[in-house]
């Protein structure tokens, strides 16, 4: 719980520790589809959206590969509307066939409009398999494919529901402009008499240890020769997880940055490049990615970036520079809590990694990353034999 | 001790909550600049928003406003392009440009703590811009490339489309962007434009968040230094739309998943008594999640994965919009059914519970437009660029919660006649005519 007394509104948010990670391989894009299903009423309330829009509420969600993500804001007077709408759904859905029916409809639509009916759209549909062999994180969260979707039964739908929608796999965070004493009880009263899930074992595939680059070529009906490059990187509660986001932001965070001026600008090797990291749960990826200049072949746009890359491994970084990426993550995460949708969505998410509070923490973590242990995360992230490169080819005369 | 709620009935909704809006103070710089002030010092976050009338209405080639606006911060009379950006992320800023039919400009934010480290540099981007040679080159050269990219794009083809159609051809506000225009662009066109339209006395500015007393002394010491050229700028009386006879557009994109709907017309302005009546009826249609049209063609049959409508404001001229992407298979039905909702509005009284609904849904929706001191930036610059108060939005919400089913019906028949709607299909077309 937060309080905010300036403002008028409520935000709550719901957390559920499932995402496209728990999927079974042959039944992926589950945990989104379900996220839409979560909309389709619940057992004693036949719509969600109805109630919530007549208390002058407005709604989303979303899902990723760690988890599902519920989020609400509302006027304060109407919180505990809020409440009830979010324990029914918690406690059990409607399972109504129609809703089943329309949601695999409008999430094939989302597959359609999102990756394929659009330019470079299946870029991580391709890269993602390439990177992973074991570990879940091989599909997205959309599914590996719209087969999957339309396969979905009303049973499944079930299973998934019994095992992961429970108290004990949830994160609720209340921000905005309330009060503990009034809230509580509410939260106890509509919440508290729902029985918790069987405790979750979670293992997840190891991705093993890669020993040797791997790449891939694909044409498309693009208008130009796009280069995506991924390596493995470390886990969200690694120390050198936060070490790699600094890499990344060195690289391509703001126009100052390294791959814009020397590639973009100098060089126009690139129309556009960008390094970011997934951010994962897990071992995530580290990918650079890059549309080439018309007069630019794959070869000679790799080597420049491999440049680049090796003046990270064998140069220490100037502390001006290192500074300038460490300022910008402190602004960041100051701009990311001014709403109270944001510090409810931030709160709930430290949560899930270890406890609220280690929010406040965040910062200091980067400001500890030294020059000499960028150098050293540079070498481990990039050495020989741990590439995955996606050549992604404009078809001539398209 | 275990509680079990009766979950079969709602909780009852509190009292409704007054949209209670102060009206930002102001003062003038030395050379004449207003500035707003919508302070929230609970916040280590500064936002400083630099408004000129310079928005692609006043251009006389196309591109030139927008390519002005990106341009600014590419070098100064003594900074080059890399040294600005450098600053910049260096204190973690974000300098952001905008650029509408109407208006264009930037917007800063920052942290508080290093807002006065900004500000010298803010000056120099706004009265000593250069627009070097080769930063234009580059920027023709990578924006042309980015727009053979989105060109492909269904929604982008139609977007485009569309506001030729709807503001007709060779108007100021239905200018319609063509590959080649990129090849035109130099830096002659754009200092033009930048000495003509980027002036004291074509500006205001907008300072929200963590703010303070030095502050604003700070902000005097530099950009209430900005030299004027003097000459007020009067725009020749110009055709910001027409009502071309053209009322459907086909684009065919050749094996396209989807098809691209826009489907609308000039309407309202926002001063016309009418216009809160219209602004519910487009929310009943289209205008949020629990809309009939989301209802019907996504909830219902399955179409789309979303489809809205929506009123755009502009200084000389509204638009009503119903846009949606399709599964191309069902472009006519999609289209038939959208024409039957509109169609609907004007055949039957609106059910007292669906209004009910929706005049609680915007009493929410109006206080979160204005919660938090950013939100109310945002809202800040829409309204007074339309030249409208803050009070104005209030009065608007009072308005709409005494509508009548029987007022709303008159007003569909009036304001909502699909007849009169112009269409644009870009995408899978061969069953159209």
């Amino acid at each position: 719980m937060h309080q905010d007394p300036h403002t008028p509104m409520a935000a709550v948010n719901i957390l559920y520790k499932v995402g496209a990670r728990d999927e079974d391989p042959e039944k992926t894009g589950f945990a989104h589809l379900f996220e839409h299903l979560m909309f389709g009423g619940s057992v004693n309330i036949p719509s969600y959206d109805n109630p919530l829009q007549q208390a002058g509420g407005e709604n989303n969600a979303f899902t990723n590969n760690d988890f599902t993500n519920y989020y609400l804001t509302l006027p304060k007077n109407n919180l505990e509307t809020a409440f009830w709408l979010e324990s029914d759904r918690m406690l059990s859905l409607a399972f109504s066939r129609k809703s089943l029916r329309v949601q695999k409809q409008v999430v094939t639509e989302e597959f359609k409009q999102n990756y394929l009916n659009q330019p470079y759209g299946d870029v991580y549909l391709l890269l993602k398999p390439l990177a992973y062999k074991h570990h879940p994180y091989q599909w997205n969260t959309i599914g590996k494919e719209i087969s999957h979707i339309e396969k979905a039964t009303m049973d499944d739908v079930k299973h998934f529901y019994s095992r992961y929608y429970n108290p004990n796999n949830a994160i609720l965070c209340v921000t905005g402009n309330i009060h503990p004493d009034k809230v509580i009880p509410q939260i106890e009263n509509w919440f508290g008499s729902i029985p918790s899930g069987a405790e979750l074992q979670r293992n997840y595939p190891a991705e093993p240890e890669q020993k040797e680059n791997r790449t891939l070529t694909v044409e498309r009906d693009v208008p130009q020769d796009a280069l995506y490059m991924a390596w493995h990187m470390p886990a969200r509660n690694e120390k050198e997880y936060y070490t790699s986001d600094l890499i990344s932001d060195l690289l391509s965070n703001g126009d100052s940055s390294r791959l814009f001026q020397r590639l973009v600008k100098d060089k126009q090797w690139f129309t556009d490049i960008n390094a970011y990291i997934t951010g994962d749960m897990d071992r995530g990826l580290f990918i650079i990615s890059g549309k080439l200049n018309p007069s630019v072949d794959f070869h000679s746009a790799e080597e420049q970036i491999e440049k680049e890359l090796t003046k990270l491994t064998e140069h220490l970084v100037e502390e001006e520079e290192l500074q300038k990426v460490k300022n910008k993550i402190e602004a960041n995460l100051v701009f990311s809590e001014i709403s109270i949708l944001g510090k409810a969505m931030s709160l709930s998410y430290f949560e899930m990694l270890s406890k609220a509070e280690d929010i406040n923490n965040e910062t200091e973590k980067y400001q500890a990353v030294r020059r000499e242990d960028i150098r050293e995360q540079a070498r481990k992230l990039f050495a020989e034999g741990k590439k995955n490169v996606l050549y992604y080819k404009a078809k001539k005369n398209s | 001790m275990t509680t079990y709620p009766d979950r079969n009935h709602a909780p009852a909704l509190g009292h409704a909550q007054i949209l209670n809006i102060q009206e930002p103070e102001s003062f003038t710089l030395d050379n004449g600049i207003p500035v707003f002030l919508l302070p929230a010092n609970q916040q280590e976050a500064t936002r400083l928003d630099i408004v000129f009338d310079a928005g692609s209405s006043f251009q006389t080639q196309k591109l030139q406003a927008s390519a002005v606006n990106k341009l600014l911060k590419e070098g100064t009379r003594n900074k080059s392009s890399y040294e600005i950006t450098k600053t910049l992320d260096f204190y973690g800023a974000y300098l952001e440009p905008f650029s509408g039919k109407d208006k264009a400009g930037i917007t800063l934010f920052g942290l508080y703590k290093y807002f006065d480290k900004l500000l010298p540099l803010i000056f120099e981007i706004i009265s000593e811009a250069v627009f070097p040679e080769e930063e234009v080159r580059l920027y023709a050269e990578r924006k042309k490339q980015q727009f053979t990219i989105q060109y492909q794009k269904v929604r982008y083809r139609a977007s485009m489309e569309y506001n030729e159609l709807i503001f007709g051809k060779n108007t100021a506000y239905g200018q319609k962007l063509e590959e080649n225009d990129f090849d035109i662009l130099c830096r002659d066109l754009l200092v033009d434009f930048y000495q003509l339209h980027y002036q004291p006395h074509n500006t205001y500015f907008l300072l929200g968040g963590k703010t303070s007393p030095e502050l604003f002394k700070q902000l005097n010491d530099t950009l209430g230094k900005i030299p004027g050229n003097g000459q007020p700028f009067l725009s020749e009386p110009k055709v910001y739309w027409t009502q071309d006879e053209e009322q459907y557009r086909y684009v065919t994109k050749e094996n396209a998943l989807q098809s691209a709907l826009r489907i609308g017309n000039i309407t309202l302005e926002r001063s016309h008594p009418d216009y809160p009546k219209l602004y519910l009826l487009n929310t009943i249609l289209g205008g949020y999640f629990g809309s009939r049209l989301m209802s019907s063609l996504r909830e219902d049959k399955g179409y789309t994965y979303g489809v809205y409508s929506s009123i755009e404001n502009f200084k000389h001229g509204n638009s009503l919009t119903i846009a949606t992407e399709v599964n191309a298979e069902h472009t006519v039905a999609a289209l038939i059914e959208i024409e039957h909702q509109v169609e609907l509005l004007s055949q039957h009284k609106i059910p007292d519970r669906e209004l009910e609904t929706v005049k609680n849904y915007l009493q929410g929706s109006f206080l979160r437009y204005f919660d938090g001191p950013f939100s109310l930036a945002d809202q800040f610059l829409k309204s007074h660029s339309l030249g409208l108060n803050f009070v104005h939005y209030k009065e608007m919400l009072e308005q709409v919660m005494d509508l009548t089913t029987g007022e709303l019906l008159d007003a569909a028949r009036k304001y909502m006649d699909f007849k009169k709607m112009k269409v644009l299909v870009a995408g899978k077309t061969d069953e159209l005519k």
